[in-house]
């Protein structure tokens, strides 16, 4: 027997190495990546939505904290100090929103009404009206010193009423984000029981359920929001229970998918086995598969709401006076788009900005949390 | 595969500048060289009236009917004035440099001896656009209609509450035959009316000027457009329907978009009203009305409060003289808030609040209105202007400036605060959503009553309503304060007075008081009707009782700034006139 494995020896080149070591995984370098982690690297590497959130991040502290910085309240008015234009210490120097406006004006009233508050005339002319010549001219004017409003600062102009357009600004977006926000937890919180209930359960119970579903997802969604609002009156609270009544339809179907997905693998079965109730198999064990959809389906929500708020606010079925919401600014300065700009400017920056970033936060977070999409970048 | 992105990008981009450019060569360049054309040639060129055919263009609201019996927008009355014609006409006449009752299907103004009786005498050959003939007979059938009680028209009341024909209120509501009624036809020409008390001319004569629901209407098309239970009628809804007996006919009409009115020649009234063919299109914005006539498309525009500052310096501004006061309506029953039946309270928010922040802050050319009876409002004869204002009995009936006293007010609202149980007060006020200077009155109002009473004692809460759901709801009572306005009569403040009484149908107020009606009735139809000093007196007299009760805290009157195109040399020179406003149909058209 010896002989034979000595002769096998000189045959076979290879020998086993292990036999005086003892033989364990080797231990894997660097740490276990988790679900959050991974997603959150792979969004780092999403530069456009890297940015996006940084803006998101912006806005938000923005509206805490912008209205804080100005002296004025938002509902403060100044009717004497109404529509100025935006004047920004430091830029003003440059030319740009130094507070002052073009107008045409009678060459008479240069040394009445609009004395010392020439900046400069820039043409002169005659009128001619009724076969009389009337001595015109095109003059820039400074409209704080002209309204007595000399040493105000007034970073994005007032509105009508002579109240702050800064002020104002930051607080309607406060205000448009809490709908949103608020809004949006609030259906998910319903969509994601909805659909678990209808999704796990399965059978009789999901029909019933998905035929409710489709009965309130025949009614068409603006009708049923301006009833709504009609109905309770213009407020925060009644805009945010508006726009649930169908919102959560969509979480609702798409965590019922999930668990219709789920439901039926083998670590449900095995767990439902060793005596797992429904409740724990549910927001245990199938549920945690659907947080990135969530989040991501969430974050989208959000600009929409936003936009409905903004939407009905422009068709006048907004908030009650004198709150602002992006849309009651955006509906107010369209009307004197061609006389006020500012009034329309920033609100339309602000939202823009909001939206875009909201949609390319959305998208990112969306291939940071799809797994098929890992180990590609 | 990285390479085509970027000729897809410079292409991309070529095509928005070529976009932008175009757009710029398009409208930019050619808008600024047309207008530097244009002063040139304003400068330079006298306009001369034209000898074409002449077109004017309006914008307005939409009509909803033509029907002169059921019409009851603003609009709709501008508009049946161009294709009615009625027994009388009011006009600007330029020897007086005043307005004019003239006679139109009539061949004179109306005889009478007794005050009661009158009688007017009808043109012979008199047709509509089509050739049927309009007799007296057409006048009286044109009114057993109005009055009819089964149609139970919206204007019939101008028959028995403007002026009070016999029997016609009784007819109307069902009680009287047609035979009892004093409007008869005594023969093709001759049509008397029989009123029930003795009125002054002016009265009797505004009633039948001017085309509206007192012109005729077309037999044939109104019987053909009746239901089968005489229940209403499709008359004056749709083009065919739509007849013409004044000195326009509408020759197109597009609801919601626009109307087109072209000139009958050889009626009464032809030589008078100068344009050929009138275009009204429909346009709701006032953004878009300045819009379109910056671009010369409509010959005159209302500016805005947040328009002033850009063209109050105009030359061309005119100004208009509201027929209506507006204010805040207090509900002085209310159930939920009881406190508002405090006199004190009412007395506190009609001398707390500063007018010209409203009217100059937001408005720029509204008037401040401490009382409730308009500037325009004339008193005695029509012809010598006497205004109802400028008396030293109604001077002396207001509190002197706009009505603001700060410390009074403060006195008064200590007194309603301790009535209730010194407890915060909140009253809620109603404005009109669709309309963003109701919004801005409204958010003022709170700020400076919020602020003259303390935050801490006062709580104004604002709510938004559509206009008519906000009447609606004045009339149910469902309301604490809330905006609106009573249009008047300028020729007639007594009969506009009507709107305080008691048994005015869908009031919008809560004032009532026996002595008011009766004071009411006997300037309108009782023995002052033809006393003219203690008539003015019986109207001070019910203003000081409004002010006294305070159920509508008065704010202002709409005055407006309109501005014209060069074009419409105006008659009376931007002068501005009751009913006619600035006659814009007997303009000279300067081309």
């Amino acid at each position: 027997m010896k002989l034979e494995t000595d002769n096998n020896r000189e045959q076979n080149p290879f020998e086993f190495v292990q036999r005086e070591k003892q033989l364990a995984d080797e231990k894997f370098e660097g740490k276990a990546i988790g679900f959050f982690k991974d997603a959150m690297l792979r969004f780092r590497k999403n530069n456009a939505s890297f940015v996006a959130a940084f803006f998101i991040g912006l806005i938000i502290l923005m509206a805490i904290i912008a209205p804080l910085l100005s002296s004025f309240s938002y509902r403060e008015q100044h009717i004497e100090w109404a529509l100025l234009p935006p004047r920004v210490p430091g830029i003003e120097k440059i030319g740009i929103w130094d507070g002052t406006k073009v107008m045409d004006i009678k060459k008479t009233s240069l040394d009445e009404k609009y004395k010392g508050s020439i900046v400069k005339v820039m043409e002169e002319y005659d009128m001619d009206y009724r076969g009389r010549k009337i001595p015109m001219v095109k003059a820039k004017v400074d409209m704080y010193e002209l309204k007595g409003a000399k040493d105000t600062y007034f970073w994005m102009g007032t509105d009508a009423l002579g109240r702050d357009q800064w002020t104002r600004l930051w607080k309607g977006t406060r205000i448009s984000l809490l709908i949103g926000f608020m809004a949006v937890t609030i259906n998910v919180l319903i969509g994601v029981t909805y659909g678990s209930i209808s999704g796990y359960y399965g059978g009789t119970v999901d029909m019933v359920m998905q035929r409710i579903i489709e009965i309130l997802s025949g009614v068409p969604p603006l009708v049923l929001v301006i009833l709504f609002v009609m109905y309770l009156g213009a407020g925060i609270l009644p805009f945010i229970l508006a726009m649930i009544v169908t919102g959560w339809i969509g979480m609702s179907r798409m965590i019922r998918a999930q668990f219709y997905k789920y439901k039926g693998q083998e670590y449900v079965l095995a767990s439902r086995t060793m005596g797992a109730k429904d409740r724990l198999l549910i927001f245990r064990h199938i549920l945690p598969n659907a947080i990135g959809p969530i989040i991501t389906q969430a974050t989208f929500a959000v600009p929409g709401a936003i936009f409905i708020e903004s939407f009905l606010s422009y068709l006048g079925l907004g908030l009650g006076a004198p709150e602002p919401s992006i849309g009651v600014l955006l509906a107010e300065g369209q009307k004197v788009l061609l006389e006020h700009p500012h009034l329309t400017l920033f609100p339309a920056i602000v939202i823009s900005i909001l939206m875009l970033s909201f949609n390319l936060f959305g998208n990112g977070l969306r291939d940071a949390f799809d797994p098929t999409l890992r180990g590609q970048e | 595969m990285k390479q085509p992105k970027k000729p897809f990008l410079v292409i991309l981009a070529m095509m928005m500048v070529l976009t932008f450019t175009g757009c710029t060569s398009g409208n930019g360049n050619n808008a600024n060289q047309e207008s530097k054309e244009d002063k040139d040639k304003v400068v330079t060129e006298q306009k001369q009236p034209s000898d074409k055919p002449t077109v004017v263009r309006f914008s307005g609201m939409s009509a909803e009917t033509f029907n002169q019996h059921t019409s009851e927008s603003a609009e709709t009355s501008i508009l049946l004035e161009y294709i009615n014609g009625n027994l009388l006409d009011l006009i600007y006449d330029e020897t007086s440099d005043n307005i004019k009752f003239v006679s139109n299907h009539a061949t004179d103004l109306p005889a009478t001896t007794d005050n009661k009786v009158w009688t007017f005498k009808l043109k012979e050959g008199l047709k509509w656009t089509d050739g049927t003939p309009i007799t007296a007979r057409d006048y009286e059938y044109s009114y057993q209609m109005l009055l009819d009680p089964k149609l139970t028209n919206r204007n019939a009341f101008v028959l028995f509450d403007n002026i009070p024909i016999v029997s016609a209120n009784k007819y109307f509501k069902g009680e009287a035959k047609w035979e009892e009624v004093g409007i008869k036809a005594k023969d093709d020409l001759t049509l008397e009316i029989a009123l029930e008390t003795e009125m002054p001319e002016i009265d009797v004569y505004s009633v039948f000027a001017q085309g509206g629901s007192t012109s005729p209407i077309h037999k044939q098309l109104y019987e053909a457009g009746m239901k089968p239970d005489h229940s209403e009628t499709t008359y004056g809804t749709t083009l065919e329907q739509v007849p013409s007996s004044g000195t326009y006919r509408l020759s197109e009409w597009v609801r919601d978009q626009y109307r087109v009115f072209e000139k009958n020649q050889d009626t009464p009234m032809s030589a008078v009203y100068t344009p050929d063919r009138i275009e009204s299109r429909v346009v709701s914005e006032s953004s878009t009305r300045m819009q379109l006539w910056e671009k010369g498309e409509i010959e005159n525009v209302s500016i805005s409060g947040e328009q002033f500052d850009k063209y109050g310096e105009d030359p061309r501004v005119v100004y208009t003289e509201a027929e209506s006061v507006w204010g805040f309506y207090v509900n002085t029953e209310s159930k939920k808030n009881p406190i508002l039946g405090n006199n004190d309270l009412r007395k506190a928010l009609y001398y707390g609040i500063d007018r010209d922040k409203i009217t100059k802050g937001i408005f720029k050319t509204f008037k401040s209105a401490p009382y409730y009876i308009s500037t325009i409002c004339m008193v005695g004869d029509y012809s010598d202007g006497q205004r109802y204002r400028e008396t030293e009995a109604a001077k002396a009936n207001i509190p002197p400036g706009t009505g603001y006293e700060p410390e009074k007010a403060k006195e008064y609202f200590e007194k309603a605060y301790q009535a209730n149980g010194n407890k915060k007060i909140t009253i809620e006020l109603t404005y009109f959503d669709s309309q963003e200077t109701m919004k801005r009155t409204a958010e003022v109002a709170e700020e400076l009553y919020e602020n003259l009473f303390g935050k801490d004692k006062l709580d104004i809460k604002l709510r938004a309503m559509p206009p008519s759901a906000a009447y609606d709801a004045y009339r149910d009572g469902n309301f604490e304060l809330g905006i609106g306005a009573i249009t008047q009569n300028a020729f007639n403040p007594w009969s506009s007075m009507k709107a305080w009484r008691t048994d005015f149908p869908n009031r919008s107020h809560r004032f009532s008081s026996a002595e008011f009606d009766e004071l009411q009735k006997r300037t309108t139809t009782g023995d002052l009707l033809l006393k003219p000093e203690e008539r003015l007196d019986a109207l001070v007299k019910m203003e000081k009782m409004l002010l006294d009760y305070v159920p509508q805290i008065p704010l202002f009157q709409n005055n407006n700034a309109v501005l014209f195109q060069d074009r419409m040399d105006l008659k009376g020179k931007g002068k501005y006139f009751p009913v006619i406003k600035f006659a814009p149909l007997q303009v000279n058209i300067l081309e």
